[in-house]
């Protein structure tokens, strides 16, 4: 702080923000919000900036103002996302959104020079209080992100943002960052207009309070570019706003409102004042809010945020173990997972070291590597420099040299007991005491593989997901043997991994793939019973799968699953699978990757339709049917999802939620199995629960916890 | 500088691991990956090889001859690509043809002399890319251009010029000429077998041996190289030299025209040693840490000496360096049960057999009365040599260490000898002991 400065603000409880006066003439608002890592748009906080505001526009003296964090990498991380969650009226919403639109209003009328001086994330409030200053520069820190989220989470920017960016930015960006929630670094941002600058971090500060005191500041006004001036023409803009439109609707097949409803603001408010602006803004706002997809994506949210603080073992597990950084990891088996989960950790920053018993899956890992490589370097998401890192992080090898000094190796080789637990063995002589030895078998047992080690506590079961890199979820396996520590160690490393990881116990299926058994087997007794394999997967994706189960199935591949389905199947005898898919395997259809299963599929994988075997007529094509196939599809998982909750195979029935939503693609839109089991109403299910273990003759098992459930009034999420 | 450990400390230097990638002639096999990328893999293997983790080695030793553009110290670049971390030095070094022994000189040197405990140490070479360069006329318009302050001078910077300066001078022939004799290697070769009266079809019959050996040789030396997938796709596995051909016939070699001099030469390139891709590395620790470690060693580095000779008789290095590591040593020459002379050419290899067995030669050239000694077929390049296998400038002093080595492990002999001639007139020896005997 300079000599002479002098402090305006009241020193009593923890400030979030302090306004400072430099010679009675320039002003810098400093933001920190206490106790926390990152700042945050909260009511105190606005209180706050209400005071300032009114003593700067008291002292018109004062000619310039510049925000900024006092937190590096952090400028705000937006609005205070548990108010919002709160919010229980359309009137509570709609004075919160107010009081911020106000507030942001006072900002842009002051009488000074405002800049919001940027290093770090900027997210959407944050960015909002930005875009309501005259000037925005930012740091080229790699950690300065620019976005509006709020479509992530189902709202939309409400403090000014639909309104402000689109003055800023050409239409057609500004369109982009408000409905998908994309985030611009330094770079982009620069290039589209949203900062006036970029500049090292360390000198921020002071080149922007150099060039206030001597008016260069006035260079960073922008001409807008003739090609800016014709997107707003108003042909050109309806076609930009109907073609955007098409875009949404076909990424989020209608199931969610929030882009939509963000674009039909921005094209409605294009040319209107930003008063009416601001209330037609309000207005979209408060309406997605107390909307349910809203809260169930708000929901996810704080489940994810939970789930990443948890250790993954009891509280008097281990107190004092804190897991080791692994900075390089074997792989045994360069299959489609040993190759995906090898691409992954070497993106991560971990030297990775393949074996295999085959020359040309090795080489097929590096090419699968390299091609997801190379994609990122083609689409300027790396350098040249991080590509080549990248590719030279994974190195192979046919015999075990460079294993012994390992701190952690995947097994990801084929899915036969006798093989693993051959290769385990060799592997385990090698190791060092404290080394942890993780399986990705997805079908086979932990503990089994564990009791034929030496030293069994070492074991557990790192479960990814096909295909590993896109898949977010893995699951860590506890076995009956695993140390805690072995456990903490392998959850850490998930998450270093950029996963979200959920601990399960070692129970045949673990917890998703158990839970989604039933959904691929319901898929041939409906064949058997007379839909049609379109007719089903449709129904499945407008309940807001991403994919049918007959289409998961070939994805899958059918061999595959058919193998999958008997080892889980064998284990809980309620599930009944039916011979269609180990017969069409042994004929030779299996699925995507050989181009033909329930579907017909190109060179490239691309699917040409149904098989025409399959493609029947479909079978009284009505709504009500749709719902029918579709209970029969997703109940039969609740019913598993309780046997799981009840044998301790995760805790809590978040964890279900999130597990399914990450590993399977259970609807977002929904918040979850259970999440969607109690907004329906769980009275309303067990009818149709009812309904459906009539049809099929008792087959289908009603959850006992369902009844239990109804029967004493405790639904899953009591609703608030 | 003779370089002895023992004498120069107590402390004695050993190999715990080595690998090579497979070599291949330039501009086949593995002509898209460049220096760096084989060093890397090399380098990579040798760790895993070693089981050790790359923030164990003290420093990193690379030699490599054409020194890419894009790399400028190789060996730093390599060292870091490899998972080596930040905080361990790497040095490139350039000897010519001797860069890959050098390396071993200099890295068992911070080992002797308690610099460093762990140093990994080899070469790598691309002759493959070997860049194109631009002539100095067209450099020189290209700069006046691209500085030019008006059109006018541009447009006269252009105007000047000529369509003959446009044509590229091929990097690997200047690398390949040495320009204080004026002469290039093959030249030196032709010298040598004038000298020395060497036939075409001395030279021939000794191809054809090194062929015939290499071939025979195929599991053996498949030992030293790991297996490289190559691109595109990685669908391919290279696993094994590309340049021992079976079925190699005196005939096929007598067909072929001198290249060098056209008209009366002897030296062809079926005599000569192909230009060639390929990278060794080598793990060289402190004797006393890797037996405390309980570590498989390989040999151990008795000595590494240098000697200069007449650039147009580079060939001959071999014969002014072998003396001073074997003396350094404290060997024999008849102690030493393998002799591993490069082929560079096989008029030069015949010829350095000529001048170790002349009491004439050792008295004019290297000032003793006797001479070196008779190096008999049965123990040089027993696996066969350059000739055959390919000479990757910067990686061939690594590779002969290494294949010494391996193979005196494999017949439980003690003492081997790693010599080669150095473009510019040095010659490089290495005295080594394998302690499986």
């Amino acid at each position: 702080m300079e000599a002479g400065a002098q402090e305006l603000g009241q020193l009593d409880s923890p400030r979030h923000t302090e306004l400072i006066v430099h010679e009675s003439e320039r002003a810098e608002i400093v933001v920190s919000t206490p106790e926390k890592s990152v700042n945050i748009l909260t009511r105190e906080c606005f209180q706050e900036f209400r005071e300032h505001f009114a003593i700067l526009k008291a002292k018109p003296g004062i000619k310039t103002l510049v925000i900024y964090s006092k937190k590096p990498g952090v400028f705000f991380a937006g609005a205070d996302l548990n108010e919002i969650y709160a919010m229980k009226s359309k009137d509570e919403a709609f004075s919160l959104v107010q009081e911020v639109q106000d507030l942001f209003n006072e900002l842009e009328s002051l009488p000074q020079v405002t800049v919001a001086a940027i290093d770090g994330i900027c997210m959407g409030g944050g960015l909002e209080l930005a875009l309501a200053c005259n000037y925005r520069v930012c740091s080229n820190s790699p950690k300065t992100k620019l976005a509006l989220p709020e479509v992530m989470l189902g709202v939309l920017p409400g403090a000014g943002g639909t309104q402000r960016l689109p003055k800023v930015l050409p239409l057609l960006e500004a369109i982009k960052m408000i409905t998908s929630g994309a985030a611009v670094d330094s770079r982009k941002a620069l290039k589209i207009g949203l900062v006036s600058d970029v500049m090292p971090s360390e000198r921020m500060l002071e080149i922007v309070r150099e060039k206030l005191k001597d008016g260069s500041y006035k260079r960073w006004d922008r001409k807008q570019k003739f090609s800016e001036s014709l997107l707003r023409m108003k042909p050109v803009r309806s076609f930009i706003f109907s073609q955007a439109k098409k875009q949404i609707l076909a990424k989020t097949k209608g199931f969610y409102p929030a882009p939509l409803k963000a674009l039909s603001v921005v094209e409605r408010t294009a040319s209107t004042d930003l008063k009416t602006g601001l209330s037609i803004e309000a207005a979209g706002f408060v309406e997605l809010a107390t909307g349910p997809v809203a809260k169930n994506l708000m929901g996810i949210f704080f489940a994810d945020e939970e789930l990443k603080k948890t250790r993954g073992v009891g509280a008097h597990e281990a107190p004092d173990f804190k897991p080791k950084k692994i900075d390089r990891v074997g792989v045994l088996g360069a299959g489609i997972m040993g190759g995906g989960i090898s691409a992954v950790a070497a993106k991560r920053g971990i030297q990775v070291r393949v074996k295999d018993i085959s020359e040309e899956s090795l080489g097929t890992a590096l090419k699968t590597a390299n091609d997801l490589f190379k994609r990122d370097f083609q689409r300027r998401k790396i350098d040249l420099a991080e590509f080549q890192k990248r590719k030279f992080r994974i190195s192979t090898s046919l015999e075990w040299q460079g294993f012994r000094q390992m701190p952690l190796v995947i097994e990801a080789v084929v899915e036969k007991m006798e093989v693993k637990v051959q290769v385990l063995k060799e592997l385990e002589a090698l190791l060092s005491p404290d080394a942890v030895i993780a399986s990705n078998t997805s079908s086979l047992s932990i503990s089994q593989m564990a009791a034929q080690l030496k030293n069994p506590q070492r074991m557990v079961g790192l479960h990814f997901f096909n295909p590993v890199p896109i898949m977010p979820l893995v699951e860590v396996v506890r076995a009956e043997q695993s140390s805690p520590e072995a456990v903490m160690q392998t959850l850490a490393f998930a998450r270093a991994l950029g996963k979200k990881a959920i601990v399960v116990k070692d129970r045949p299926g673990f917890l998703i793939n158990r839970i989604l058994m039933p959904y691929l087997i319901e898929a041939s007794h409906l064949r058997q019973d007379g839909y049609s394999v379109l007719q089903v997967d449709k129904a499945a994706t407008r309940f807001g799968m991403p994919m049918g189960p007959f289409r998961l199935l070939d994805e899958i591949g059918l061999d595959t699953a058919a193998k999958v389905a008997d080892t889980i199947a064998s284990a809980f005898p309620h599930m009944k699978v039916l011979p269609l898919i180990h017969e069409l395997a042994k004929k030779g259809y299996l699925g995507k990757k050989n181009g033909k299963g329930f579907y017909e599929y190109d060179a490239k994988g691309k699917s040409k339709g149904v098989r025409s075997d399959f493609s029947t007529a479909p079978q009284d094509p009505s709504a009500a049917t749709d719902s029918l196939i579709q209970d029969r599809l997703i109940l039969p998982m609740l019913t598993e999802a309780s046997m799981a909750l009840e044998e301790g195979v995760v805790e809590t029935i978040q964890e279900v939620d999130f597990g399914l939503i990450y590993g399977i693609g259970f609807p977002p839109f929904h918040g979850g199995l259970l999440k969607w089991v109690s907004s329906e109403g769980e009275r309303n299910i067990l009818d149709r629960f009812n309904v459906i273990h009539n049809a099929t003759k008792g087959r289908l098992m009603v959850a006992k916890d369902l009844v239990q459930r109804v029967k004493s009034e405790q639904a899953y999420y009591p609703s608030a | 500088m003779d370089f002895r450990p023992r004498e120069f400390s107590s402390k004695s230097v050993v190999v715990v691991a080595g690998v090579r990638t497979p070599f291949a002639k330039s501009g086949t096999k593995l002509a898209g990956m460049g220096a760096v990328e084989l060093g890397v893999r090399a380098l990579q293997e040798a760790l895993a090889q070693a089981e050790l983790r790359g923030d164990e080695v003290d420093h990193v030793v690379i030699g490599n001859v054409a020194q890419p553009a894009d790399a400028a110290n190789a060996a730093r670049v390599i060292a870091l690509f490899a998972g080596v971390p930040d905080s361990v030095p790497a040095v490139t070094v350039h000897r010519n043809c001797a860069s890959g022994m050098e390396s071993i000189s200099e890295g068992a040197l911070q080992i002797a002399t308690g610099q460093a405990q762990v140093v990994a140490v080899g070469g790598t070479e691309s002759m493959s890319q070997i860049p194109l360069m631009f002539s100095e006329d067209f450099k020189n318009r290209f700069f006046e251009f691209a500085f030019a302050k008006s059109l006018g001078k541009r447009l006269k910077a252009i105007r000047q010029l000529r369509l003959k300066s446009l044509k590229p001078i091929v990097g690997i022939e200047c690398g390949l000429r040495d320009p204080v004799s004026g002469m290039n290697m093959g030249q030196t070769a032709e010298r040598l077998a004038l000298d020395f009266g060497i036939s075409r079809k001395e030279q021939d019959e000794f191809a054809l041996r090194s062929h015939q050996l290499a071939v025979a040789a195929k599991a053996r030396l498949r030992e030293e190289s790991l297996s490289l997938p190559i691109g595109p796709g990685f669908k391919e596995s290279l696993s094994e030299d590309i340049g021992p051909r079976e079925g190699q016939t005196l005939e096929q070699l007598a067909k072929l025209k001198p290249y060098f001099d056209r008209k009366h030469g002897t030296v062809t390139v079926g005599n000569a040693c192909p230009i060639t891709d390929g990278a060794a590395m080598l793990i060289l620790m402190e004797e006393e840490r890797a037996r405390a470690e309980g570590r498989k060693i390989l040999g151990r580095i008795h000595s590494v000496c240098f000697a200069g000779c007449q650039p147009e008789r580079m060939g001959l290095g071999p014969v002014f360096s072998s003396p001073r590591a074997l003396k350094a040593a404290g060997k024999s020459l008849s102690e030493m049960s393998l002799v591993e002379i490069n082929e560079a050419f096989a008029a030069q290899v015949l010829a350095c057999l000529r001048a170790f067995e002349s009491k004439d030669f050792a008295q004019q050239f290297l000032g003793q009365s006797e001479a070196l000694g008779k190096i008999e077929m049965e123990r040089l390049n027993v696996n066969g040599g350059a000739i055959a296998l390919g000479h990757p400038v910067g990686t061939s002093g690594t590779r002969l260490v290494l294949t010494v080595l391996k193979e005196l492990e494999r017949r439980k002999q003690a003492f081997g000898l790693a010599t080669l001639c150095i473009g510019g007139g040095q010659g490089g020896a290495c005295v080594v002991e394998s302690l499986a005997a």
